[in-house]
Protein backbone atom coordinates (compact mmCIF):
# COMPACT_ATOMS: atom_id res chain seq x y z
CA UNK A 1 0.00 0.00 0.00
CA UNK A 2 2.76 2.53 1.02
CA UNK A 3 4.07 2.09 -2.87
CA UNK A 4 0.77 3.12 -3.92
CA UNK A 5 1.78 6.76 -5.10
CA UNK A 6 5.66 6.29 -5.91
CA UNK A 7 5.41 6.99 -9.70
CA UNK A 8 6.82 5.22 -12.12
CA UNK A 9 7.87 6.86 -15.06
CA UNK A 10 8.24 6.14 -19.09
CA UNK A 11 10.43 7.66 -20.87
CA UNK A 12 9.59 8.76 -24.70
CA UNK A 13 11.06 9.84 -28.13
CA UNK A 14 8.65 11.68 -30.72
CA UNK A 15 8.91 11.59 -34.21
CA UNK A 16 6.32 13.70 -36.00
CA UNK A 17 7.41 15.12 -39.40
CA UNK A 18 5.28 18.56 -38.32
CA UNK A 19 7.38 21.10 -36.61
CA UNK A 20 4.42 22.34 -34.35
CA UNK A 21 3.53 19.30 -33.60
CA UNK A 22 7.10 18.69 -31.89
CA UNK A 23 6.59 21.68 -30.24
CA UNK A 24 3.48 20.92 -28.62
CA UNK A 25 4.61 17.77 -27.45
CA UNK A 26 7.61 19.39 -25.86
CA UNK A 27 5.76 22.62 -23.62
CA UNK A 28 3.03 19.80 -22.90
CA UNK A 29 5.76 17.13 -21.40
CA UNK A 30 7.35 19.88 -19.46
CA UNK A 31 4.18 20.54 -17.68
CA UNK A 32 2.98 16.75 -16.98
CA UNK A 33 5.43 14.24 -14.44
CA UNK A 34 4.14 10.75 -15.73
CA UNK A 35 6.13 10.76 -19.69
CA UNK A 36 9.37 12.30 -19.91
CA UNK A 37 9.79 13.63 -23.25
CA UNK A 38 13.31 12.44 -24.43
CA UNK A 39 13.40 14.17 -27.48
CA UNK A 40 10.19 15.28 -30.16
CA UNK A 41 12.02 15.13 -33.62
CA UNK A 42 10.94 15.81 -37.68
CA UNK A 43 12.79 12.73 -39.44
CA UNK A 44 13.18 9.16 -39.24
CA UNK A 45 17.24 9.87 -39.64
CA UNK A 46 17.32 11.22 -36.52
CA UNK A 47 15.01 8.54 -34.40
CA UNK A 48 18.00 6.58 -35.92
CA UNK A 49 21.21 8.48 -34.45
CA UNK A 50 19.59 9.21 -31.22
CA UNK A 51 19.21 5.15 -30.96
CA UNK A 52 22.24 4.51 -31.99
CA UNK A 53 23.84 7.17 -29.88
CA UNK A 54 23.19 4.93 -26.43
CA UNK A 55 19.91 6.90 -25.47
CA UNK A 56 16.90 4.29 -24.99
CA UNK A 57 13.66 4.98 -24.55
CA UNK A 58 10.74 3.04 -23.40
CA UNK A 59 8.65 4.16 -26.10
CA UNK A 60 9.25 5.16 -29.26
CA UNK A 61 6.36 7.40 -31.22
CA UNK A 62 6.34 7.29 -34.83
CA UNK A 63 3.63 8.95 -37.37
CA UNK A 64 2.71 7.17 -40.23
CA UNK A 65 3.38 10.45 -42.03
CA UNK A 66 7.33 10.48 -41.32
CA UNK A 67 9.99 10.70 -44.33
CA UNK A 68 13.61 10.35 -44.19
CA UNK A 69 13.26 7.12 -43.96
CA UNK A 70 9.61 6.66 -43.66
CA UNK A 71 7.96 4.68 -41.42
CA UNK A 72 8.30 1.27 -42.97
CA UNK A 73 12.00 1.73 -44.16
CA UNK A 74 12.24 3.03 -40.21
CA UNK A 75 10.73 0.26 -38.77
CA UNK A 76 13.04 -2.42 -40.72
CA UNK A 77 16.01 -0.51 -39.53
CA UNK A 78 14.72 -0.50 -35.96
CA UNK A 79 14.33 -4.19 -36.22
CA UNK A 80 18.05 -4.63 -37.49
CA UNK A 81 19.70 -2.17 -34.54
CA UNK A 82 21.22 -4.01 -31.17
CA UNK A 83 19.47 -1.98 -29.07
CA UNK A 84 19.60 -3.16 -25.02
CA UNK A 85 16.11 -3.18 -24.56
CA UNK A 86 13.41 -3.26 -27.46
CA UNK A 87 11.35 0.05 -26.93
CA UNK A 88 7.35 -0.39 -27.66
CA UNK A 89 6.00 1.27 -30.63
CA UNK A 90 3.14 3.24 -30.88
CA UNK A 91 1.82 4.54 -34.19
CA UNK A 92 0.24 8.10 -34.73
CA UNK A 93 -2.13 7.72 -37.61
CA UNK A 94 -4.86 9.04 -39.93
CA UNK A 95 -8.00 6.94 -39.60
CA UNK A 96 -8.53 6.43 -43.54
CA UNK A 97 -5.12 4.66 -43.47
CA UNK A 98 -6.46 1.75 -41.73
CA UNK A 99 -4.96 -0.49 -44.03
CA UNK A 100 -1.67 0.57 -44.20
CA UNK A 101 -1.71 1.15 -40.43
CA UNK A 102 -2.22 -2.41 -40.01
CA UNK A 103 0.78 -3.45 -42.42
CA UNK A 104 2.83 -1.27 -39.60
CA UNK A 105 1.69 -3.67 -37.03
CA UNK A 106 2.63 -6.51 -38.80
CA UNK A 107 6.45 -4.87 -39.11
CA UNK A 108 7.11 -4.28 -35.81
CA UNK A 109 4.55 -1.73 -34.19
CA UNK A 110 2.71 -2.46 -31.01
CA UNK A 111 -0.53 -0.50 -30.83
CA UNK A 112 -1.70 3.18 -32.92
CA UNK A 113 -3.76 5.52 -31.72
CA UNK A 114 -5.50 7.40 -34.53
CA UNK A 115 -5.88 11.37 -34.94
CA UNK A 116 -7.68 13.64 -34.31
CA UNK A 117 -6.44 13.09 -30.87
CA UNK A 118 -5.56 15.68 -28.10
CA UNK A 119 -2.06 15.70 -26.21
CA UNK A 120 -3.74 13.90 -23.02
CA UNK A 121 -4.67 11.08 -25.02
CA UNK A 122 -1.67 10.70 -27.10
CA UNK A 123 0.18 11.13 -23.67
CA UNK A 124 -1.92 8.39 -21.98
CA UNK A 125 -1.24 6.34 -24.93
CA UNK A 126 2.14 6.56 -24.34
CA UNK A 127 1.84 5.73 -20.50
CA UNK A 128 -0.30 3.09 -21.73
CA UNK A 129 2.02 1.02 -23.69
CA UNK A 130 5.39 1.96 -21.65
CA UNK A 131 3.84 1.76 -18.13
CA UNK A 132 2.26 -1.54 -16.12
CA UNK A 133 -0.84 -2.15 -15.74
CA UNK A 134 -0.48 -0.93 -11.42
CA UNK A 135 0.73 2.41 -13.12
CA UNK A 136 -1.59 3.07 -15.63
CA UNK A 137 -4.53 2.88 -12.62
CA UNK A 138 -2.44 4.99 -10.67
CA UNK A 139 -2.07 7.46 -13.60
CA UNK A 140 -5.69 7.33 -14.61
CA UNK A 141 -6.37 8.50 -10.99
CA UNK A 142 -4.25 11.71 -11.25
CA UNK A 143 -5.23 12.53 -14.42
CA UNK A 144 -8.92 12.10 -13.62
CA UNK A 145 -8.24 14.16 -10.59
CA UNK A 146 -6.46 17.00 -12.48
CA UNK A 147 -9.06 17.42 -15.15
CA UNK A 148 -11.70 17.70 -12.81
CA UNK A 149 -9.85 20.31 -10.48
CA UNK A 150 -9.03 21.93 -13.46
CA UNK A 151 -12.70 22.01 -14.35
CA UNK A 152 -13.51 23.55 -10.99
CA UNK A 153 -11.04 26.35 -11.75
CA UNK A 154 -8.45 25.19 -9.02
CA UNK A 155 -5.11 26.70 -8.82
CA UNK A 156 -2.00 24.73 -8.46
CA UNK A 157 0.06 26.87 -7.07
CA UNK A 158 -2.30 27.09 -4.25
CA UNK A 159 -0.66 23.80 -3.04
CA UNK A 160 -1.71 21.00 -1.37
CA UNK A 161 -2.52 19.14 -4.89
CA UNK A 162 0.52 16.51 -4.14
CA UNK A 163 -1.26 15.67 -0.70
CA UNK A 164 -4.45 15.39 -2.01
CA UNK A 165 -3.18 13.21 -5.16
CA UNK A 166 -1.53 10.72 -2.75
CA UNK A 167 -4.91 10.92 -0.27
CA UNK A 168 -7.09 9.48 -3.26
CA UNK A 169 -4.90 7.36 -5.16
CA UNK A 170 -4.57 5.38 -1.49
CA UNK A 171 -8.62 6.11 -1.49
CA UNK A 172 -9.21 4.71 -4.85
CA UNK A 173 -7.10 2.45 -5.27
CA UNK A 174 -6.95 0.85 -1.56
CA UNK A 175 -9.74 -0.18 0.65
CA UNK A 176 -12.58 1.74 2.14
CA UNK A 177 -11.97 1.37 5.70
CA UNK A 178 -10.11 4.59 6.41
CA UNK A 179 -10.78 8.06 8.83
CA UNK A 180 -9.71 11.33 8.06
CA UNK A 181 -6.71 11.45 10.50
CA UNK A 182 -4.98 7.88 9.45
CA UNK A 183 -4.91 9.67 5.82
CA UNK A 184 -3.45 12.78 6.80
CA UNK A 185 -1.02 10.99 8.47
CA UNK A 186 -0.47 8.87 5.48
CA UNK A 187 -0.17 12.01 3.25
CA UNK A 188 2.11 13.39 5.78
CA UNK A 189 4.65 9.96 6.06
CA UNK A 190 7.88 11.03 4.67
CA UNK A 191 7.85 14.55 3.64
CA UNK A 192 8.84 16.07 6.81
CA UNK A 193 5.51 17.26 7.55
CA UNK A 194 2.89 17.15 10.50
CA UNK A 195 -0.69 15.94 9.69
CA UNK A 196 -2.19 18.94 10.69
CA UNK A 197 -0.22 21.12 7.97
CA UNK A 198 -2.17 18.48 5.48
CA UNK A 199 -5.60 18.94 7.34
CA UNK A 200 -4.88 22.48 6.43
CA UNK A 201 -3.95 21.91 2.94
CA UNK A 202 -7.48 19.77 2.25
CA UNK A 203 -9.48 22.66 4.20
CA UNK A 204 -7.78 25.46 1.84
CA UNK A 205 -8.65 22.78 -1.03
CA UNK A 206 -11.85 22.98 0.09
CA UNK A 207 -12.88 26.23 0.83
CA UNK A 208 -10.88 27.24 -2.74
CA UNK A 209 -12.91 24.41 -4.42
CA UNK A 210 -15.96 25.97 -2.96
CA UNK A 211 -15.84 29.26 -4.25
CA UNK A 212 -14.36 28.85 -7.65
CA UNK A 213 -16.18 26.12 -8.54
CA UNK A 214 -19.88 26.00 -7.48
CA UNK A 215 -21.23 23.77 -10.08
CA UNK A 216 -18.27 20.77 -9.72
CA UNK A 217 -18.92 21.26 -6.28
CA UNK A 218 -22.62 20.36 -6.01
CA UNK A 219 -21.74 17.66 -7.84
CA UNK A 220 -18.91 16.75 -5.23
CA UNK A 221 -22.19 17.29 -2.59
CA UNK A 222 -24.25 14.86 -4.58
CA UNK A 223 -21.93 12.10 -4.93
CA UNK A 224 -21.94 11.78 -1.20
CA UNK A 225 -25.77 12.06 -1.35
CA UNK A 226 -25.53 15.36 0.83
CA UNK A 227 -27.97 18.26 -0.42
CA UNK A 228 -26.52 21.00 -2.89
CA UNK A 229 -25.01 24.06 -1.25
CA UNK A 230 -23.76 22.28 1.42
CA UNK A 231 -20.30 22.68 2.79
CA UNK A 232 -18.85 19.02 3.20
CA UNK A 233 -16.50 18.24 5.47
CA UNK A 234 -13.00 17.03 4.13
CA UNK A 235 -13.64 13.46 4.59
CA UNK A 236 -16.57 14.29 2.99
CA UNK A 237 -14.74 15.70 0.01
CA UNK A 238 -12.22 13.17 -0.06
CA UNK A 239 -15.01 10.68 -0.37
CA UNK A 240 -17.01 12.33 -3.05
CA UNK A 241 -13.74 12.64 -5.14
CA UNK A 242 -13.44 9.07 -4.42
CA UNK A 243 -16.09 8.28 -5.57
CA UNK A 244 -16.57 10.30 -8.80
CA UNK A 245 -13.07 8.88 -9.70
CA UNK A 246 -13.83 5.59 -9.39
CA UNK A 247 -17.03 5.85 -11.51
CA UNK A 248 -14.68 7.58 -14.50
CA UNK A 249 -12.48 5.00 -14.20
CA UNK A 250 -14.66 2.04 -13.84
CA UNK A 251 -13.25 0.82 -10.82
CA UNK B 1 -6.81 5.84 -26.79
CA UNK B 2 -9.30 6.52 -28.97
CA UNK B 3 -9.05 4.37 -31.51
CA UNK B 4 -13.35 3.67 -31.55
CA UNK B 5 -12.99 7.03 -34.19
CA UNK B 6 -11.28 4.22 -36.74
CA UNK B 7 -14.15 4.28 -38.99
CA UNK B 8 -15.85 7.36 -37.68
CA UNK B 9 -14.63 8.61 -41.46
CA UNK B 10 -16.52 9.47 -44.67
CA UNK B 11 -13.58 8.11 -47.22
CA UNK B 12 -12.91 5.19 -47.95
CA UNK B 13 -8.84 3.55 -48.20
CA UNK B 14 -9.16 3.91 -52.23
CA UNK B 15 -9.99 7.39 -52.30
CA UNK B 16 -6.25 8.48 -52.07
CA UNK B 17 -6.56 11.31 -54.10
CA UNK B 18 -9.56 12.97 -52.46
CA UNK B 19 -8.42 12.88 -49.07
CA UNK B 20 -4.62 13.97 -49.20
CA UNK B 21 -6.70 17.36 -50.83
CA UNK B 22 -8.95 18.23 -48.28
CA UNK B 23 -10.10 15.91 -45.31
CA UNK B 24 -6.63 14.97 -44.86
CA UNK B 25 -4.41 17.62 -45.09
CA UNK B 26 -6.93 19.58 -43.14
CA UNK B 27 -7.39 17.10 -40.05
CA UNK B 28 -3.66 17.20 -39.83
CA UNK B 29 -3.76 21.02 -39.48
CA UNK B 30 -6.31 20.86 -37.07
CA UNK B 31 -4.68 17.91 -34.81
CA UNK B 32 -1.65 20.17 -34.73
CA UNK B 33 -3.55 23.04 -33.66
CA UNK B 34 -5.88 21.57 -31.13
CA UNK B 35 -2.21 20.05 -29.80
CA UNK B 36 -1.03 23.37 -29.49
CA UNK B 37 -3.71 24.81 -27.31
CA UNK B 38 -3.92 21.50 -25.24
CA UNK B 39 -0.10 21.88 -24.49
CA UNK B 40 -0.27 25.92 -23.32
CA UNK B 41 -3.24 24.70 -21.56
CA UNK B 42 -1.86 22.29 -19.72
CA UNK B 43 1.69 24.66 -18.93
CA UNK B 44 -0.59 27.53 -17.65
CA UNK B 45 -2.26 25.02 -15.44
CA UNK B 46 0.51 23.85 -13.64
CA UNK B 47 2.89 26.86 -14.02
CA UNK B 48 1.62 30.42 -14.56
CA UNK B 49 0.65 32.71 -11.81
CA UNK B 50 -2.52 34.21 -11.67
CA UNK B 51 -4.45 36.34 -13.73
CA UNK B 52 -2.41 35.16 -16.55
CA UNK B 53 -3.34 31.76 -15.66
CA UNK B 54 -7.48 32.76 -15.48
CA UNK B 55 -7.10 34.91 -18.55
CA UNK B 56 -5.05 32.82 -20.52
CA UNK B 57 -6.84 29.50 -19.67
CA UNK B 58 -9.93 31.47 -21.08
CA UNK B 59 -8.08 32.80 -24.09
CA UNK B 60 -7.32 28.89 -24.36
CA UNK B 61 -10.94 27.66 -24.34
CA UNK B 62 -12.50 29.91 -26.31
CA UNK B 63 -9.83 29.16 -29.11
CA UNK B 64 -10.74 25.39 -28.56
CA UNK B 65 -13.97 26.69 -29.43
CA UNK B 66 -13.24 27.94 -32.46
CA UNK B 67 -11.13 25.25 -33.31
CA UNK B 68 -14.12 22.73 -33.17
CA UNK B 69 -16.49 24.77 -34.74
CA UNK B 70 -13.63 25.47 -38.23
CA UNK B 71 -13.11 21.85 -37.51
CA UNK B 72 -16.66 20.80 -38.48
CA UNK B 73 -17.22 23.68 -41.27
CA UNK B 74 -13.86 22.49 -42.81
CA UNK B 75 -15.24 18.73 -42.81
CA UNK B 76 -18.76 20.19 -44.31
CA UNK B 77 -17.41 21.96 -47.00
CA UNK B 78 -15.20 18.60 -48.14
CA UNK B 79 -17.95 16.33 -48.11
CA UNK B 80 -20.41 19.41 -50.20
CA UNK B 81 -16.64 20.09 -52.30
CA UNK B 82 -17.09 16.19 -53.19
CA UNK B 83 -20.86 15.12 -52.53
CA UNK B 84 -21.10 13.02 -55.61
CA UNK B 85 -18.02 10.58 -54.96
CA UNK B 86 -19.16 9.78 -51.46
CA UNK B 87 -22.55 7.97 -52.98
CA UNK B 88 -20.94 4.61 -54.14
CA UNK B 89 -17.93 4.65 -52.59
CA UNK B 90 -18.50 3.89 -49.16
CA UNK B 91 -19.05 0.28 -47.90
CA UNK B 92 -22.61 -0.02 -47.06
CA UNK B 93 -24.17 -2.68 -43.86
CA UNK B 94 -27.82 -4.11 -43.33
CA UNK B 95 -29.60 -2.25 -40.41
CA UNK B 96 -33.07 -1.82 -38.81
CA UNK B 97 -34.12 2.16 -39.24
CA UNK B 98 -36.15 2.07 -36.09
CA UNK B 99 -33.44 0.37 -33.84
CA UNK B 100 -31.13 2.62 -34.87
CA UNK B 101 -33.15 5.70 -34.81
CA UNK B 102 -33.98 4.65 -31.23
CA UNK B 103 -30.49 4.98 -30.17
CA UNK B 104 -29.81 8.13 -31.99
CA UNK B 105 -32.88 9.55 -30.24
CA UNK B 106 -31.31 8.80 -26.80
CA UNK B 107 -27.94 9.45 -27.85
CA UNK B 108 -29.21 12.88 -29.14
CA UNK B 109 -31.31 13.94 -26.27
CA UNK B 110 -28.43 13.23 -23.77
CA UNK B 111 -26.11 15.61 -25.96
CA UNK B 112 -28.17 18.43 -26.44
CA UNK B 113 -29.18 18.50 -22.22
CA UNK B 114 -25.50 18.89 -22.22
CA UNK B 115 -25.07 21.50 -24.26
CA UNK B 116 -27.80 22.63 -22.05
CA UNK B 117 -30.79 22.51 -24.73
CA UNK B 118 -33.75 20.32 -23.42
CA UNK B 119 -34.97 19.26 -26.29
CA UNK B 120 -37.31 15.90 -26.48
CA UNK B 121 -36.59 13.69 -29.51
CA UNK B 122 -39.72 10.67 -29.83
CA UNK B 123 -39.84 7.65 -32.63
CA UNK B 124 -43.02 6.28 -33.87
CA UNK B 125 -42.53 2.87 -35.42
CA UNK B 126 -45.70 2.29 -37.59
CA UNK B 127 -44.08 -0.94 -39.00
CA UNK B 128 -44.91 -4.27 -37.68
CA UNK B 129 -41.22 -5.74 -38.28
CA UNK B 130 -39.38 -2.87 -38.70
CA UNK B 131 -37.13 -1.66 -41.76
CA UNK B 132 -34.61 -2.82 -43.36
CA UNK B 133 -32.04 -1.02 -45.14
CA UNK B 134 -28.48 -1.24 -46.64
CA UNK B 135 -26.85 1.99 -45.55
CA UNK B 136 -23.70 3.08 -44.48
CA UNK B 137 -24.20 4.63 -40.53
CA UNK B 138 -22.22 7.52 -41.08
CA UNK B 139 -24.06 9.54 -43.44
CA UNK B 140 -26.77 8.19 -41.71
CA UNK B 141 -25.58 9.78 -38.71
CA UNK B 142 -24.23 13.01 -40.01
CA UNK B 143 -28.23 13.14 -41.66
CA UNK B 144 -29.69 13.14 -38.56
CA UNK B 145 -26.82 15.42 -36.68
CA UNK B 146 -27.54 18.27 -39.47
CA UNK B 147 -31.42 18.14 -39.57
CA UNK B 148 -31.18 18.20 -35.58
CA UNK B 149 -29.23 20.76 -34.94
CA UNK B 150 -31.10 22.57 -37.58
CA UNK B 151 -34.32 21.99 -35.60
CA UNK B 152 -32.50 23.17 -32.20
CA UNK B 153 -30.98 26.25 -33.86
CA UNK B 154 -34.36 27.38 -35.10
CA UNK B 155 -36.09 27.22 -31.53
CA UNK B 156 -37.70 23.44 -31.80
CA UNK B 157 -38.06 21.79 -28.78
CA UNK B 158 -39.68 18.49 -30.12
CA UNK B 159 -38.45 16.57 -32.85
CA UNK B 160 -40.42 13.31 -34.01
CA UNK B 161 -39.47 10.50 -35.77
CA UNK B 162 -41.43 7.98 -37.84
CA UNK B 163 -40.81 5.08 -39.49
CA UNK B 164 -43.99 4.24 -41.66
CA UNK B 165 -45.13 0.74 -43.28
CA UNK B 166 -44.24 2.12 -47.48
CA UNK B 167 -40.24 2.94 -46.20
CA UNK B 168 -40.77 6.35 -45.25
CA UNK B 169 -38.89 8.17 -42.65
CA UNK B 170 -40.63 11.18 -41.70
CA UNK B 171 -38.70 13.69 -39.54
CA UNK B 172 -40.80 16.79 -37.93
CA UNK B 173 -40.07 19.58 -35.83
CA UNK B 174 -42.36 21.97 -33.82
CA UNK B 175 -40.01 25.23 -34.58
CA UNK B 176 -40.84 27.91 -37.05
CA UNK B 177 -40.75 26.18 -40.15
CA UNK B 178 -38.50 26.69 -43.09
CA UNK B 179 -38.14 29.77 -45.87
CA UNK B 180 -39.64 28.54 -49.28
CA UNK B 181 -36.09 28.84 -50.72
CA UNK B 182 -34.66 25.91 -48.52
CA UNK B 183 -38.12 23.51 -49.22
CA UNK B 184 -37.12 24.31 -53.05
CA UNK B 185 -33.63 23.34 -52.30
CA UNK B 186 -34.03 20.24 -50.45
CA UNK B 187 -37.14 18.95 -52.95
CA UNK B 188 -35.39 20.16 -56.13
CA UNK B 189 -31.79 20.70 -55.63
CA UNK B 190 -32.40 24.84 -56.60
CA UNK B 191 -30.21 26.93 -54.48
CA UNK B 192 -30.52 30.73 -55.04
CA UNK B 193 -27.52 33.28 -54.14
CA UNK B 194 -30.09 34.65 -50.77
CA UNK B 195 -30.19 30.94 -49.72
CA UNK B 196 -26.30 30.68 -49.71
CA UNK B 197 -25.78 34.27 -48.12
CA UNK B 198 -27.63 32.80 -44.95
CA UNK B 199 -25.89 30.10 -45.10
CA UNK B 200 -27.85 27.24 -45.09
CA UNK B 201 -25.13 24.50 -45.07
CA UNK B 202 -25.87 22.07 -43.26
CA UNK B 203 -29.30 21.56 -45.30
CA UNK B 204 -27.24 21.26 -48.37
CA UNK B 205 -25.62 18.67 -46.80
CA UNK B 206 -28.52 16.78 -45.27
CA UNK B 207 -29.81 17.22 -49.14
CA UNK B 208 -26.22 15.99 -50.45
CA UNK B 209 -26.20 13.05 -47.41
CA UNK B 210 -29.84 11.95 -48.30
CA UNK B 211 -28.72 11.29 -52.09
CA UNK B 212 -25.56 9.46 -50.95
CA UNK B 213 -28.15 6.80 -49.23
CA UNK B 214 -30.17 6.42 -52.11
CA UNK B 215 -32.73 8.33 -50.15
CA UNK B 216 -35.29 9.96 -51.92
CA UNK B 217 -36.51 13.40 -50.28
CA UNK B 218 -40.12 13.44 -51.30
CA UNK B 219 -42.09 16.71 -49.52
CA UNK B 220 -40.95 19.08 -47.18
CA UNK B 221 -43.37 21.11 -45.44
CA UNK B 222 -43.10 25.07 -44.08
CA UNK B 223 -45.41 26.10 -42.06
CA UNK B 224 -46.26 24.49 -38.64
CA UNK B 225 -43.17 23.10 -37.97
CA UNK B 226 -40.41 22.21 -40.82
CA UNK B 227 -40.93 18.45 -41.71
CA UNK B 228 -39.61 16.45 -44.64
CA UNK B 229 -40.51 12.93 -45.79
CA UNK B 230 -37.41 10.64 -47.06
CA UNK B 231 -38.70 7.54 -49.36
CA UNK B 232 -36.40 4.64 -49.01
CA UNK B 233 -34.92 2.36 -51.59
CA UNK B 234 -36.32 -1.16 -51.55
CA UNK B 235 -34.57 -3.45 -49.70
CA UNK B 236 -33.66 -7.44 -50.35
CA UNK B 237 -32.22 -9.34 -47.07
CA UNK B 238 -29.40 -11.45 -47.18
CA UNK B 239 -30.05 -13.25 -44.28
CA UNK B 240 -26.15 -14.39 -43.76
CA UNK B 241 -25.80 -10.22 -43.48
CA UNK B 242 -28.12 -9.60 -40.96
CA UNK B 243 -26.78 -12.65 -38.16
CA UNK B 244 -23.82 -10.40 -38.65
CA UNK B 245 -25.19 -7.28 -38.10
CA UNK B 246 -27.39 -8.09 -35.09
CA UNK B 247 -24.32 -8.27 -33.08
CA UNK B 248 -24.30 -6.77 -29.35
CA UNK B 249 -20.93 -5.51 -30.16
CA UNK B 250 -21.38 -3.78 -33.50
CA UNK B 251 -24.39 -2.24 -31.89
CA UNK B 252 -22.90 -0.16 -29.14
CA UNK B 253 -19.76 0.45 -31.81
CA UNK B 254 -22.48 2.04 -34.18
CA UNK B 255 -23.46 4.00 -30.80
CA UNK B 256 -20.72 5.41 -29.74
CA UNK B 257 -19.48 6.65 -33.50
CA UNK B 258 -23.21 8.19 -33.56
CA UNK B 259 -22.87 9.92 -30.04
CA UNK B 260 -19.47 11.20 -31.25
CA UNK B 261 -20.47 12.55 -34.53
CA UNK B 262 -23.70 14.29 -32.82
CA UNK B 263 -21.56 15.91 -30.01
CA UNK B 264 -18.88 17.43 -32.39
CA UNK B 265 -22.38 18.82 -34.26
CA UNK B 266 -24.11 20.32 -31.40
CA UNK B 267 -20.99 21.50 -29.75
CA UNK B 268 -19.60 22.93 -32.53
CA UNK B 269 -23.08 24.61 -33.39
CA UNK B 270 -24.94 25.12 -30.48
CA UNK B 271 -22.32 26.25 -27.99
CA UNK B 272 -22.69 29.77 -28.12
Amino acid sequence: MRDMDKQEWVSALFADSDRGQCSAIRLYGSAQRSVEVCAAVTSGQQVLEILQSGLCPQVLVLDTLLQGPGLGELLWQLGMLELPQRPRILITAMPYTQKSTARFLTMGADCIIFKPYTLSELFAAVYRCGGSDDAWDAYRVREYLHELLCSMYYNRRLGGWNYLERILLRTVLGADDYIAKELYQYAADGQHIRPGTVASAMQRINESLRHTGPQGYDRLCRAVNKPEGSRLTNLELIRSLTELIRRAIGR
Amino acid sequence: MNTERSTDHIWPENCNPLRGGLKGRLAEDFCVLQGTVDALTRYLEQQAPEPVRSTGLDTLREMSRRIQRLERLADNAADLALGTQLRQLRPTFPLELADHLRGVCTCAQEELAACGRAVRLTLRNETERGLWLEADEALLNSLLANLISNSVRAGADTVELTCTENRRLVYRDNGPGAAPEAVAMLTEGTVTGDLLNRGVTGLLLVREYAAALGWKTEEVQETDGFSVVFALPQHCPDPSRLVLADDANSRQQMLAQCRHCLRREFAAVLEE
